[in-house]
């Protein structure tokens, strides 16, 4: 598991967990939801997603690291060891 | 406020209304404008119905002849509102309608469909409109409409708004929906979906997103399609390269147009149209039968109404502002706007605002006052209060830039780029203070970055024309007000006598002729005002970028005033309009003391 903020860009990942945010559930984004990272600004800026391969979504870098997400196709692997190893490739 | 919630069970004809619901940015203001003949602004990015409008349909129900009520009701995606702007949408839903139509972008169905649910959920017919079918196609999308309709319980007409297709069909399904045959069986099968969950037809069950997903599923197909021009010019232009670049462009461009294109208007086309004809025009006419004296300069003097009130309005300030909005609902139907705030969030970030928030000031650039309605779309009253702040205090509005531009180069061209970059430090200056000073919290950006798309000639051309009628209805009355007084200042000598007592800060402070002062008291009443006068005046050039300085932060106008006691209350009106006028004198001042030095 990790944050989204700290994942690679044209990576492809689906949401694990999102913070309590209306508007952040409303626009789209929630557990399941698969996003690929677009850009990722400099200086503390926000990163863009594209949502579902549908739309475009900016989301700010406070919002994105509280979101979890785990790469396309190992969110379902939730063993406890698949985790550690995800966690130690990371770091 | 949707206190004693009133459901019209269809059978009451008086009061019918109708709510026009959706997404952001899916093309509501469009069917608004398009069944109620009443134009409502639209643009490219979410959130431009920040008040509902409301205007009349002309339906004919069960054979007979009826206006019904449509309120453009701000777009939402949730009835779980986010902002302000998005719980007046749940008010409306819960003080009832006869019936709703809710826009769908059939290029987003998921999402659309979350909020399609949601409105099951209440007891008002809805008819689903399945806009921008033609951007889905262009994306590989295709949707079955009639297969979407059974899932729903209700009709679906696909429609392309901006082409007016689906537009008659729409009409004739609202006219079925609201006889009265149908208005008791609808309330009856609504129950069933959705009130009783053992009866519920949707196998997601209670989870809206779920079944939204199910249902997309079913009814939608999805080809994939290579990306077109426009898509990657899109994503380029929000992308730090070449999105900066293109920024620098962009910028360069409206300034050529808007400031290029406005001087020679006003310099080679309407100045000299009005000098040769239209002045000499109304001195000979009005010399015909008013012998001379001050009425007669009251009306054709130097000053007379109906000398500045041409020389002003139609050469000074309509040439700028018709380019700016010809620049500005380009840039708006675009969607490129959204693209900037994000480039540019983490520099806004830093002046203690969201880049969302540009958006706002680049629409100050036009008039503050949409600008400060616009902002109730801002995420916090903090970023609200800051945003309106900095526009009050530092964008100068389309007329007034006009002004100061004839103004400025009447003497040096440098002025104009220094007063520019004067205008920027002082914005960020603003934001910064009023960040300082407002407590609260800035939220961060979270916005959807619209498709960049070709505006489409009709819709962009009406909205141009709404604009400029707007302007002309809006302004021309104050304006006139402002050339009246003006008038009647200078041709009964009032003016001297104010001038006097005016001296020391005029005069003393901030080195103007003492004349002056007219604009600082027209400036009260529209900004242009402030500087109008001074172009009269026989100015130095230090004089000239004084007076542009103070002017450029001097109060905003009354209109502008109004807007800001009705939002925030009296209070913070008062405090950013004293504030402003203060620093306005106090910054005008300071330069011209160290202007003073040097010459």
């Amino acid at each position: 598991m990790q944050n989204l903020y700290d994942s690679e860009k044209n990576g492809d990942f689906e949401i694990l967990s999102i913070p309590e945010i209306g508007l952040l559930e409303n626009i789209g984004l929630r557990a399941g939801t698969k996003v690929t990272v677009q850009n990722r600004y400099v200086f503390g800026g926000p990163m863009l997603l594209r949502v579902e391969d549908t739309y475009s979504v900016a989301i700010g870098k406070d919002i994105a690291v509280q979101i979890k997400v785990a790469e396309v196709g190992t969110a379902n692997k939730k063993t406890p060891i698949a985790a550690t190893v995800r966690k130690s490739v990371t770091i | 406020m949707s206190g004693g919630a009133e459901r019209n069970g269809g059978a009451e004809r008086n009061g019918v209304k109708i709510l026009l619901m959706g997404n952001p940015n899916v093309g509501k203001s469009v069917f608004f404008t398009e069944l109620t003949g009443v134009h409502a602004i639209s643009s490219n990015y979410a959130g431009t119905t920040v008040s509902y409008m409301e205007g009349e349909v002309q339906l004919t129900v069960d054979g007979e002849q009826l206006s019904v009520k449509l309120i453009d009701v701000p777009g939402t995606y949730s009835l779980k509102p986010t902002s302000e702007a998005e719980s007046v949408a749940a008010r409306f839903m819960e003080g009832g309608a006869s019936a709703v139509i809710c826009v769908l972008d059939a290029s987003n169905l998921e999402r659309n469909l979350h909020l399609a649910l949601e409105l099951r959920r209440y007891d008002i017919p809805v008819v689903y409109a399945l806009n921008l079918i033609d951007v889905a196609e262009r994306r590989g999308i295709s949707v079955k409409a009639k297969l979407l309709g059974a899932e729903l319980g209700a009709s679906v007409i696909p429609t392309v708004i901006v082409k007016k297709q689906g537009l008659d069909e729409l009409k004739k399904q609202l006219e079925t929906l609201l006889s009265k045959k149908n208005t008791a069986d609808n309330s009856r099968n609504i129950s069933a979906s959705c009130n009783d969950c053992n009866a519920c037809p949707t196998k997601g069950g209670c989870d809206l997103w779920k079944t939204a997903k199910e249902i997309t599923r079913r009814v939608s197909k999805k080809e994939g399609v290579g990306r077109s021009f426009l898509d990657k010019l899109g994503d380029g232009m929000i992308k730090p390269f070449p999105g900066i670049p293109i920024a620098a462009v962009v910028m360069g461009a409206i300034i050529a147009v808007v400031v290029g294109g406005g001087k020679f208007l006003e310099e080679v086309v309407l100045g000299p149209l009005i000098d040769a004809f239209v002045v000499p025009f109304f001195e000979w006419l009005f010399a015909l039968f008013i012998p001379e004296g001050m009425l007669l300069n009251i009306l054709v003097g130097e000053y007379g109404i109906f000398v500045i009130s041409f020389e002003w309005i139609v050469a000074l300030i309509l040439p700028y502002v018709f380019l700016f909005y010809v620049v500005f609902s380009f840039l708006e139907d675009s969607g490129y706007l959204p693209r900037i705030s994000v480039l540019f969030d983490n520099i806004m970030r830093k002046i203690g605002v969201q880049g969302g928030s540009l958006i706002y000031a680049a629409m100050g650039f036009g008039c503050a006052v949409p600008a400060i309605i616009g902002s109730r779309n801002a995420t916090s009253r903090k970023e609200r209060l800051v945003i309106t702040a900095a526009i009050c205090f530092a964008i100068p509005c389309i007329s007034q830039t006009g002004a100061l531009i004839s103004l400025m180069s009447a003497y040096s061209w440098w002025m104009i780029p220094t007063l520019g970059l004067l205008g920027m430090f002082l914005f960020t200056a603003a934001s910064l203070i009023a960040g300082k000073v407002i407590k609260g919290k800035v939220e961060p950006l979270l916005i959807e970055v619209p498709n960049l798309l070709m505006p489409e000639p009709k819709a962009y051309l009406r909205k141009l024309a709404t604009r400029m009628k707007h302007f002309l209805v809006e302004a021309e009355f104050p304006m006139m007000v402002a050339i009246v007084i003006a008038a009647l200042l200078k041709e009964t000598g009032a003016i001297d006598t104010i001038a006097v007592h005016a001296a020391p800060l005029v005069s003393h402070w901030l080195g103007l002729p003492a004349e002056a002062v007219v604009g600082l008291l027209l400036g009260i009443i529209r900004r242009e005002m402030s500087v109008a006068p001074l172009l009269e005046l026989n100015l130095t050039s230090l004089q000239a970028f004084v007076g542009g300085t103070v002017s450029l932060l001097y109060l905003p106008c009354l209109s502008v005033f109004g807007i800001l006691v009705k939002e925030f209350k009296l209070r913070v009106a008062a405090t950013i309009s004293i504030s402003t006028v203060l620093f306005a004198l106090l910054v005008g001042g300071i330069i011209n003391q160290i202007g003073q030095l040097f010459i």
